[in-house]
């Protein structure tokens, strides 16, 4: 089972985290209201990103100080370097292909759930979202990723 | 491709706009923004504070998005999701017009589309300025639904034209 998978799981009814998430979103209400949520959800680590070239620089450095992020949820929609090039980005290099990669966007349309959930995301969020929606996300995400490493 | 239906500002149109509005407002603030009377003019240009503006695009049709606020209303709703006091029109605020307005647009934009509209992304521009008026010059009615919250008001507004 890989560090990252088993950095989540849930107690009771809150997640419990000895990781670091990562927010990407260049408009800082979203990047907020993720926040807020996740540390509802029991995540005490919950670092920004303004963009997708910020971000990539970030898990890269997380993982170089063996500090990787145990989850990241990205925008679709943004400057330099989008959500779904972030992605592309880590599911080629191996040390962040099982990465959960939660894709978070305005866009509700198939086309775009089903292009980026193609390209790897572990899963997609509708904007705006609840938390109880982020929290059914998280909980399907890593009870998924829990099976495939079982 | 097949040519998307033809889109006029009618019953239906005020009927998505208001659902999409309500439901997008509601989920992030748990605000519930009631709908006032909506209207279809020649001429119109609602004053406010602060708005949000996306293109309507697609193969037939161009036209405008526009979500204005007046400052008492887009504050009291990012306090809720900042937990903090807004007293000026900051960077912010102004993110936060952005993407309220980008939401309403997706929202509407996916109900169109799911009908056989076509209409792609766009990116929002803001617009500040105490009492500003925001005119869209186009050809055709604009529709505008005014909405109230406990505190101030806003406007959704659409114009549009046949290419």
């Amino acid at each position: 089972m890989s560090r990252v998978s088993a950095t989540l799981c849930l107690q009771g009814d809150r997640m419990t985290d000895s990781g670091r998430v990562l927010v990407v979103d260049d408009f800082e209400m979203v990047r907020v209201t993720l926040r807020e949520c996740l540390k509802q959800l029991g995540f005490s680590s919950v670092e920004e990103a303004q963009d997708g070239e910020i971000a990539w620089k970030m898990i890269l450095s997380a993982a170089d100080d063996s500090q990787p992020y145990a989850m990241v949820f990205a925008d679709l929609n943004m400057p330099n370097k989008n959500g779904l090039e972030l992605l592309v980005a880590c599911r080629q290099d191996p040390r962040f292909a099982s990465l959960p990669f939660v894709m978070v966007s305005a866009e509700s349309e198939r086309q775009y759930v089903i292009q980026c959930l193609q390209r790897g995301a572990n899963d997609y969020v509708i904007k705006p979202f609840s938390t109880q929606t982020l929290q059914r996300k998280i909980e399907k995400v890593t009870a998924r990723l829990r099976r495939v490493a079982a | 491709m097949s040519q998307p239906p033809t889109l006029v500002l009618n019953d239906a149109l005020v009927k998505t706009v208001i659902k999409c509005v309500q439901t997008s407002f509601f989920t992030l603030f748990g605000v519930q923004a009631n709908a006032g009377t909506p209207s279809n003019r020649g001429d119109y240009a609602s004053k406010a504070d602060i708005s949000g503006i996306m293109g309507m695009v697609q193969a037939q049709i161009e036209g405008n998005l526009v979500v204005s606020f007046q400052k008492a209303a887009i504050f009291t709703l990012l306090e809720k999701t900042y937990g903090k006091k807004f007293t000026e029109l900051n960077e912010s605020v102004r993110q936060g017009v952005g993407e309220l307005t980008n939401i309403v647009y997706s929202r509407v934009k996916k109900e169109l589309n799911d009908k056989g509209h076509q209409f792609v992304m766009s990116i929002p521009t803001v617009i500040i300025g105490s009492g500003h008026a925001v005119y869209s010059l186009h050809e055709g009615p604009t529709l505008v639904v005014p909405f109230s919250i406990e505190q101030g008001e806003f406007y959704v507004e659409i114009a549009l034209q046949n290419k």
